[in-house]
């Protein structure tokens, strides 16, 4: 047996424990995973940038209360007690991590990907965004300010990316579709399709 | 509490690698812990998430990285229902494959261990206030620092749960965003005073001109001092 199968026992054997004791139900368990395996995902997080690149008023909102914007659209998922909305310009990218654990805004991204919690990822990029982001595949120029977001406390973050060029015939479902989960972290930008 | 989840800034670490699987859940045992966590939450096994984080902390080291992020998880998980007592010691040695966690080596070990912790903290956080009591507040948000007031982060540790990055102690910086009143991880975890501090964004000061770039984040007011 490898090590994911010794595990997977263990955690099978402490569930059926815990259903015994009536302190969780199996239910329970498949609608939780059910919701974070189909329904909370990035494309929530999709919609709201690609709205804020059509619709001047509202990304002005999204940039100064993201979280009444959430509020509004009625996004389900947690962690999002406060969303703060960073924008990428010419001259500013930004990168969001959480170096303590892995907080990260579930209700517009889901939950997150396994590199975003690696300790490679959570260990450097607060010391070497440049030299990370790089070798992830996106390269900055030099004069390019990268403003790192350490999601210290309960304030989650979500970077709104530049609109690529090119893309003034799409409309906001089209340009949802564009938006990757690894842009809106801050890793990647939005290429011209 | 200084520890191997406080991984920001620590060397030696290679590539991220981005070829990781996307899906949330790598294995379907990982979904399980994920639901049991919080299902385990509403059943009264913790209180609030900096109770679960600080059980995460608590892991020893050598075990953190065995069985990856969901491993954490599921050590956390024992630990809280063991402290919880809604999980006897006999059951969870029962369990199969019992994964190599000696912060659960047994129950009273566990229990002596969270009080020396628990009173550990409260110490701490008594100091803190004391020396936090001399200084002015503004009159109106009754916060002490205000958007773009030079400050310091303290260089001290906590002995418990906190969330001051070690890279972030001991370091200039300025507030550029002000939140409020949150609840305080320092103190919830171990059930302490005070529930809420004033919450800042901060942005930490270069070191040098060759750093790549300006690191922000999110601070607690006990964790500053003013350096206008």
């Amino acid at each position: 047996m490898n090590e994911s199968t010794n595990i997977a026992h263990r955690v099978a054997a402490l569930e059926s424990l815990l259903t015994q004791k009536g302190l969780v139900t199996e239910d329970q368990l498949d609608s939780m995973v059910a919701r974070y395996e189909q329904q909370v995902g990035p494309l929530n997080g999709a919609k709201l940038v690609a709205k804020a690149w059509v619709d001047p008023a509202f990304k002005e909102r999204l940039l100064s209360d993201a979280t009444a914007v959430i509020k509004a659209w009625d996004l389900q998922g947690g962690q999002v007690d406060k969303l703060v909305v960073k924008e990428n310009t010419p001259s500013v990218h930004n990168v969001v991590v959480c170096t303590l654990c892995s907080c990260y805004p579930w209700a517009v991204l889901g939950l997150p990907p396994k590199w975003y919690k690696s300790p490679e990822y959570r260990a450097r990029v607060v010391v070497e965004p440049r030299t990370v982001l790089s070798e992830m595949g996106l390269d900055l120029k030099d004069d390019v300010e990268i403003r790192v977001w350490d999601s210290s406390a309960e304030i989650r973050y979500l970077v709104l990316p530049e609109r690529p060029e090119g893309t003034t015939h799409l409309d906001e479902t089209a340009l949802a579709d564009l938006v990757s989960r690894d842009a809106m972290i801050g890793v990647a930008q939005v290429d011209t399709p | 509490m200084d520890g191997i989840h406080d991984l920001g800034g620590k060397p030696s670490f290679g590539p991220v690698d981005r070829s990781l699987t996307t899906h949330p859940f790598e294995h379907p045992w990982e979904g399980r812990v994920f639901a049991m966590i919080n299902a385990a939450g509403r059943s009264g096994a913790y209180q609030n998430t900096d109770q679960f984080r600080h059980a995460i902390e608590r892991i020893p080291p050598a075990y953190y990285f065995d069985h990856g992020y969901f491993g954490r998880w599921l050590a956390a998980l024992e630990l809280m229902l063991l402290e919880s007592a809604l999980v006897s010691e006999e059951e969870l040695k029962a369990l199969p494959e019992r994964p190599r966690n000696p912060a659960m080596s047994s129950g009273a070990h566990t229990q002596q261990a969270t009080k020396a912790d628990h009173d550990r903290q409260a110490s701490s956080l008594k100091d803190l206030l004391a020396s936090d009591r001399r200084k002015p507040r503004l009159p109106h948000s009754g916060a002490r620092f205000s958007e773009n007031q030079k400050v310091r982060t303290i260089s001290q540790s906590m002995p418990g749960h906190t969330r001051l990055p070690a890279f972030a102690r001991g370091r200039d910086a300025v507030i550029t965003d002000c939140h409020g009143l949150w609840p305080f991880p320092d103190a919830r975890a171990h059930g302490l005073e005070p529930k809420e501090q004033q919450l800042y964004t901060v942005r930490l000061q270069r070191r040098s001109t060759l750093d790549e770039g300006v690191v922000h984040l999110d601070v607690f007011e006990l964790y500053l001092e003013d350096a206008s």
